[in-house]
């Protein structure tokens, strides 16, 4: 476990450099944990290059962190309340956010951002799901699309 | 592709689409198919199934009393409120049956011969069964036209889940003209019937009753 002072160093795919508590990223993800506990981050010289995450999700994945390492002690209702606050972001954000939290292996993130588009998912129609998700390309063939309606036209 | 251009499936993986579906309640998977031709490919795969019931098993054990109430429907009653008599009225869901989608066939009462894993094994006359998930209201239905029984025997079903081979397996028995013991067995895995060189013990194959927890044994065996 770092000290609570040290700081890391993450890179944005910008390049943009971010400087963030080492404790708060090490509580919570799995991948930067294990960098610092082998030993393979060198404080003076080292920064996360993290590639396939953009600086505006990864402002949201530190503030994601930060939050929950100062307020783990808060009552569940009001982490809840702030957790659905914080995902209060567009479709594609979301799969910004998922894939950032899949990347980092950061496990409470992961499970609520699965639990937030399950409940996105749960009782809809197909074209209200659509919508909801973001989802252009549905890949059927016009033939196919128009018989899976006519077949089930409560699903849609 | 410029970004306000992209969906769901530019900026996800398949892989881990796939694991949102793996938490999405099972009554909602069947309707899921039809979302786009990935989910339809994610959710039909057989490891899926296995997966999605080993996730989720656990987290909602409720075992359910599946019970024919016509031609087209049934109802999936929760057994644990059955028995809770501060939850009254019991919790039940009705469900359409696979014949109803079949409105070219008379209606006949379907007969329920057992019940494996969530799955229920309904026998249609003249001489089909179906293997029917109620949850999701998917279907399977097998003939077995081929099978001639004897005025003087009723068949004998049994379904039952072999774990070694990852199959479930519909049993059959009867006694042939010549008062012979016969066995066969359809294989889900394989979609094929099995002839099975084997005798069920005497006493048993005297009783004219299903016995469907006992064939889930034989099964197994």
């Amino acid at each position: 476990m770092g000290s609570p002072l040290k700081k890391i160093m993450l890179c944005s795919s910008e390049k943009e450099i971010f400087s963030v508590e080492e404790q708060v990223m090490v509580q919570h993800s799995v991948i930067i944990n294990n960098m610092i506990e082998d030993g393979s981050y060198n404080y003076e010289e080292s920064k996360i290059p993290l590639d396939c995450v953009d600086s505006k999700t990864l402002k949201k994945v530190i503030d994601y962190c930060t939050y929950h390492t100062h307020h783990h002690n808060d009552n569940q209702e009001d982490l809840e309340a702030w957790d659905a606050q914080f995902l209060n972001v567009d479709s594609n954000g979301l799969y910004d956010l998922l894939m950032a939290a899949n990347y980092l292996e950061i496990r409470n993130l992961l499970d609520l951002i699965y639990r937030t588009i399950k409940n996105m998912i749960k009782g809809k129609k197909i074209d209200e799901i659509r919508r909801i998700l973001n989802i252009k390309d549905h890949g059927f063939t016009p033939e196919e699309e128009e018989q899976n309606r006519k077949e089930y036209p409560h699903f849609y | 592709m410029e970004r306000k251009h992209m969906g769901m499936n530019d900026i996800l993986p398949p892989e881990l689409i796939h694991r949102i579906l793996l938490r999405v309640p099972a009554r909602d998977l069947f309707r899921l198919r039809f979302i786009s031709k990935l989910w339809h490919s994610l959710i039909s795969d057989r490891d899926f199934a296995e997966s999605h019931y080993d996730l989720n098993s656990a987290a909602s054990s409720h075992s359910h009393f599946f019970l024919v109430k016509n031609c087209t429907h049934a109802w999936c009653i929760q057994l644990d409120t059955l028995f809770d008599v501060a939850a009254a009225p019991p919790t039940h869901k009705e469900v359409y049956l696979p014949s109803s989608k079949r409105p070219s066939f008379p209606c006949s009462l379907s007969r329920t011969m057992g019940s494996c894993r969530g799955f229920v094994l309904l026998n249609e006359k003249p001489d089909f069964l179906v293997i029917f998930n109620p949850v999701t209201g998917s279907s399977k239905t097998i003939s077995y036209s081929h099978i001639k029984v004897p005025h003087h025997d009723i068949i004998r079903y049994g379904f039952g889940f072999d774990a070694s081979r990852d199959d479930y397996l519909i049993v059959l028995s009867w006694l042939d003209n010549y008062m012979q013991h016969r066995l066969v067995c359809f294989s889900l895995r394989t979609n094929s019937w099995i002839n099975l060189d084997a005798a069920l013990p005497k006493s048993i194959s005297r009783w004219k009753q299903q016995l469907s927890g006992w064939f889930s044994l034989v099964v197994l065996l």
